[in-house]
């Protein structure tokens, strides 16, 4: 049994749902971060799913009680961890890939998977991080349109230092960085999936502060736009939506309660 | 002032004002000669898509990707890079560049999801390069 003193507070719950990530900074025993670089330097052939049994410690890294406590707080407490896993290894003189989400264009405006990206390593702007965009994960883009994008206003790259799990929504727009360092930059991308629809908050929810800190974050100007544009009102509704569903609750949100939510 | 002259002019003065400082070079002066009696350089159309908030040119800008027609050229994410080049379509009119393509306003509306983000503009700027 988690303690709740490692769940997500709803502002933090509220900061995921309208950037579409947390970072977790777990207080690793001194010389784990260090430990697990080295044994994946010795890698010789890319595992693939495997990397858990190649890499045993990386299980400390998902059971490590901050992360499990982003986890369960995302996701519920029955989360599970998803069969596809990937070690990410961006070598030096690598190009950055382009913007994209993950998997099919089938999306909605919930939590089913999020990634955990552990990284090993200080990474510093120079060794190729990850670049996401705040508050893309409620879009719906195919790849091919993404392409004529390059540096994006209110992009964020993900320079963290050694044994930072990046927990993000599945949908976020994202991109591995050119590394101009004479190392390789190395990425433990592990998913984690919900097994059910929320019926009760599943983090420390205040249910009297909660919905006050909710009503004040809905119209936070964030990513690209970061201004009164037609998707900034539609972005209030959609986070809206998913703070009722992640709450548990069933109301709707009608088209045009943005207006509700003016001062 | 053709581009071919333009960019002779810019070699001329630059061999001047080496020779000046003592360090014009027998090269500098070959490739002067090769620039003056072979031809005009290269014309390229070197490509920038924008993507503005809205599909005004004062829009503010949101993305920036410039293709640059020299061989091995890249374009990419850079985390290096903090700043867009210009605050919007209009100051990169005014810097030289010409919109060869507007966004369309007649796409798909749909008002409740989202999708990609702002509008695309196309831009060129014709420059001459050493072929």
């Amino acid at each position: 049994m988690l303690d709740r003193q490692y769940l997500l507070t709803d502002d933090q719950v509220l900061s995921f749902i309208n950037y579409g990530y947390h970072l977790v900074e777990p207080d690793f025993a001194p010389g784990f971060n260090e430990a697990v670089l080295q044994e994946l330097r010795q890698i010789k052939q890319d595992p693939g799913n495997a990397i858990l049994e190649a890499v045993p410690q990386l299980q400390e890294v998902y059971n490590h009680p901050m992360v499990r406590g982003a986890l369960i707080s995302l996701l519920g407490a029955d989360m599970t961890m998803n069969g596809h896993r990937h070690c990410h290894t961006n070598l030096p003189g690598s190009q950055s890939q382009g913007w994209h989400q993950d998997g099919t264009n089938v999306r909605h405006h919930q939590v089913w998977t999020v990634l955990a990206m552990y990284y090993p390593q200080d990474v510093p702007p120079e060794m190729g991080p990850t670049a996401v965009v705040p508050g893309t994960h409620f879009r719906n883009a195919p790849t091919d349109r993404m392409v004529n994008y390059a540096n994006l206003k209110g992009q964020v790259f993900l320079t963290v230092k050694a044994g930072t799990v990046a927990i993000t929504h599945y949908d976020l727009w994202h991109a591995a960085t050119l590394n101009r360092t004479e190392q390789a930059r190395y990425m433990l991308k592990f998913l984690f999936d919900r097994r059910s629809a929320p019926t009760t908050p599943s983090w420390n929810h205040d249910p009297i502060e909660g919905p006050v800190i909710a009503t004040s974050r809905f119209s936070e100007m964030i990513g690209p736009s970061g201004g009164y544009s037609s998707d900034y009102y539609k972005e209030w509704e959609l986070r809206m939506e998913l703070w009722n569903w992640l709450t548990g609750s069933t109301a709707a949100v009608p088209p045009g309660a943005f207006k509700d939510m003016l001062s | 002032m053709s581009q071919r002259c333009s960019l002779l002019v810019k070699k001329f003065d630059q061999a001047k004002f080496d020779l000046a400082a003592g360090a014009l070079t027998e090269a500098q002066l070959d490739e002067l000669m090769h620039a003056a009696l072979c031809g005009p350089a290269q014309v390229r159309q070197r490509l920038l898509y924008i993507h503005a908030a809205q599909p005004s040119v004062r829009s503010p800008l949101i993305s920036s990707a410039s293709h640059e027609p020299v061989p091995g050229s890249i374009t990419q994410i850079d985390p290096l890079v903090e700043e867009l080049p210009y605050g919007c379509v209009f100051d990169a009119i005014l810097d030289g560049w010409r919109v060869v393509q507007f966004p369309d306003q007649r796409a798909p509306f749909e008002d409740r999801e989202i999708d990609i983000i702002g509008y695309e503009f196309i831009l060129e700027k014709l420059e001459a390069y050493d072929a």
